[in-house]
């Protein structure tokens, strides 16, 4: 089942100057590029095909999961 | 009877004793109203709304018109960090080239998929809830360059696209009331002729246009709808593809609005394709 997460910062807008962003890989270690990315400055998602464990970077970075899918 | 003109009316006519007759020495400047004679002539300038909205192909301009023209806010030219982005499949993605007034885009290595930017919804001059009203004139430009340094296979395909649906991001030609420009390669690096593609609704129209870009010369392109249903592709200035199935009336889905950039991998190709998008604007009313 595909689980999208959505990364938003607290602080700032984000750089959407580079996508994927490189901290996606960051938050996901075992993304590699296959899957879908959608970004902007205020949000990323990111769908993987099965449920993963972000890692945590503090406060200011919040992930969630989105249970519908959305832009 | 035999009747002799022995001073045809014509003659003389700097010496017209008529008040009411024009004389070649005044230069016309004896017309009751100027503009009612270029009214009358077919000549009339261009109202502030005509210069705005590009409804006329003959009209002609004044200084005043055409500076209210290139005031014109239904012209855009998004700023960069505006356009979201979306990729889809290894080695996909998408930049914004400090240099560049443009962005990068590259398409996946070994997959199906796609790299994209996009801004929207557009924001209407004229009110069509949520959507870009087709039966006005509309377009977008941009200029595209291919470098060499990346080569381009034959399995990506480059657009611009204008109306794609908001809710969802895909590749590929317009599935609602849309105009695009796309073009792929014939072999490996060997680009191929523009493709001009149109939907009004209803179905999809493609016409391959009689310009093939070159690796590493850039282009430009733009694309035009009058709002009838007429839409032309321009490459460089000249017209190189026209179809009259484009859209020509308001509705369908809410948001079909994007202004998008992308390279698609259609098929599973053996390494990465490239191009740059640069300028971009867009033209809704």
């Amino acid at each position: 089942m595909k689980t999208t997460y959505r990364i938003t910062y607290l602080l700032g807008l984000m750089d959407n100057s580079i996508c994927p962003p490189p901290v996606v890989s960051v938050i996901f270690p075992s993304f590699d590029g296959s899957q879908l990315v959608i970004s902007d400055q205020s949000k990323i998602l990111v769908t993987f095909a099965t449920a993963q464990t972000p890692v945590d970077l503090g406060a200011l970075v919040k992930v969630e999961e989105v249970v519908t899918e959305s832009e | 009877m035999s009747i002799y003109i022995t001073q045809p009316d014509n003659v003389g006519i700097t010496v017209e004793s008529d008040p009411n007759a024009l004389k070649i020495a005044s230069n016309l400047s004896d017309l009751a109203s100027a503009p009612t004679a270029r009214t009358n002539l077919g000549v009339a300038y261009a109202t502030n709304d005509q210069a705005l909205t590009g409804t006329s192909q003959t009209t002609t301009l004044n200084p005043l018109t055409s500076i209210i023209s290139q005031m014109n806010t239904n012209v855009i030219q998004p700023n960069l960090a505006q356009f979201a982005a979306s990729t889809s499949g290894a080695g996909a993605a998408t930049s914004i080239p400090s240099t560049s007034a443009g962005f990068a885009l590259t398409s996946p290595t070994v997959a199906v998929g796609y790299a994209i930017r996009y801004v929207g919804p557009l924001v209407n001059g004229v009110a069509i809830t949520g959507n870009i009203q087709w039966t006005r004139p509309a377009g977008f430009c941009a200029r595209l360059v291919n470098p060499n340094f990346n080569t381009f296979q034959t399995q990506a395909v480059a657009r611009v696209s204008l109306g794609k649906q908001d809710v969802s991001i895909y590749a590929g030609p317009p599935t609602a009331r849309g105009i695009a420009v796309s073009y792929g390669a014939s072999v490996t690096s060997v680009l191929s002729a523009l493709i001009l593609e149109v939907h009004d609704g209803t179905s999809l129209t493609t016409v391959t246009s009689s310009f093939t870009p070159t690796m590493n010369l850039s282009f430009d392109i733009a694309v035009y709808s009058d709002g009838l249903g007429n839409v032309t592709l321009y490459a460089n200035g000249t017209q190189v593809a026209t179809t009259s199935a484009g859209p020509s009336t308001n509705g369908g889905g809410t948001y079909e609005t994007k202004l998008m950039a992308e390279i698609h991998n259609t098929s599973t190709a053996t390494q990465t394709s490239y191009v740059r998008v640069e300028n971009i604007k867009y033209f809704v009313n």
